[in-house]
C-alpha cells in the first residue's frame, strides 16, 4: 500500500496532473480509482493513503484536501471526551440554577429581616437597596433557578432513555 | 398501561413529581394565608409585637412564594408528560430497552 506504482513513479506532468484532479475531488468511488491508476492501486478498493500520493506524484498532491479516515479508537475517545465535557457542563449548570434558587431566597430573607422592616422610621440607603433586591431581584431568580432545575431534570432522564435504548440495540 | 406505569418508574420523574406536589402545596397555603389575612382586617393593627412580626414575614413570603412555586408546579407536571412521552418513545423504537 505504501509503495508507489510503478508507472507512476517517474515525473510526467499529465500523469501529475490527473492525479492532483484525483486526491480534490472527493469523495472518490472505489471503482473508479482503479481505472487512473496502475495494478497497485486497482487491487485494492480502500481510499488511497497520504504515502501513495506522495509516492506516486511528488508534490503534485494537495495535502489539505487528503482525508484519513478515523479508526474506532479515535472515535471511541472522542465520544469519551465528549461525554466527560457534556457532564461536567451540566454539574456546572446544576450549580448555577442551585445557586440561584439559594441566592432569592437569601436575599428575599435579608430584605425581610432588615431592621426597618416593621415600618417604623426611615429605612438607610443600604435598607432601600436590600429591600429592592429582595422584591424585585429574587423572584426571578428563584424562577430561573426552578426553570434549570426543571430542565435538567426532563434533559437527564431523556439522555438516560437514550442511553437505554442504545444498550437494548447492542443487546 | 404497563408501558405507562414502566415508563414512570425513572427518578427523573419521582423527583419533578416531588417538586410539582411542594408546588401545588404551596401555593395552596399561601393563597389561603391571604385570604385569611384579608378576612381578617385587624390582624396587625395595635403594638407591635414579636408574634405581629412573624405575621408581616408570613405574609411577605405568602406573596413571594407564590410565583415560584406556581412555575414548580406547572414545571414538574410538563417535564413528567415530556419525559414519559420520551421513555414510551424509546420502548416503541428499542422494545429491550430498560424501563
Amino acid at each position: 500500500m505504501s509503495e508507489p506504482a510503478p508507472e507512476a513513479s517517474p515525473a510526467q506532468p499529465q500523469q501529475g496532473a490527473a492525479l492532483e484532479a484525483r486526491a480534490t475531488a472527493r469523495p472518490a468511488p472505489a471503482g473508479a480509482e482503479s481505472s487512473a491508476h496502475g495494478p497497485a492501486a486497482s487491487e485494492s478498493s480502500e481510499p488511497a493513503t497520504i504515502g501513495d500520493l506522495l509516492g506516486a506524484a511528488d508534490g503534485a498532491v494537495d495535502l489539505a484536501n487528503v482525508e484519513t479516515p478515523p479508526g474506532p479508537h479515535t472515535t471511541d475517545r472522542r465520544h469519551e471526551r465528549n461525554e466527560e465535557l457534556a457532564r461536567l457542563w451540566m454539574g456546572t449548570a446544576w450549580a448555577v440554577a442551585i445557586a440561584c434558587i439559594v441566592v432569592g431566597f437569601g436575599l428575599f430573607w435579608a430584605a425581610n429581616d432588615s431592621v426597618s422592616y416593621d415600618y417604623v422610621g426611615i429605612p438607610s440607603a443600604e435598607e432601600q437597596l436590600l429591600q429592592a433586591l429582595g422584591w424585585w431581584l429574587a423572584p426571578p431568580l428563584v424562577e430561573g433557578g426552578i426553570i434549570g432545575v426543571v430542565s435538567m431534570l426532563v434533559i437527564g432522564g431523556i439522555r438516560r432513555a437514550q442511553r437505554s435504548g442504545r444498550r437494548a440495540d447492542r443487546g | 398501561m404497563g408501558d405507562t406505569l414502566g415508563a414512570l418508574a425513572d427518578r427523573a420523574v419521582a423527583a419533578l413529581a416531588v417538586l410539582g406536589v411542594l408546588g401545588v402545596a404551596t401555593v395552596a397555603w399561601a393563597l389561603q394565608w391571604q385570604a385569611g389575612s384579608a378576612l381578617e382586617e385587624a390582624r396587625f393593627s395595635g403594638e407591635l409585637t414579636a408574634e405581629n412580626l412573624w405575621m408581616l414575614r408570613l405574609e411577605a413570603i405568602s406573596t413571594f412564594v407564590v410565583g415560584p412555586a406556581t412555575l414548580a408546579a406547572i414545571g414538574g407536571c410538563l417535564g413528567i408528560l415530556i419525559l414519559v412521552a420520551a421513555r414510551l418513545r424509546a420502548l416503541h423504537h428499542h422494545p429491550g430497552a430498560d424501563r
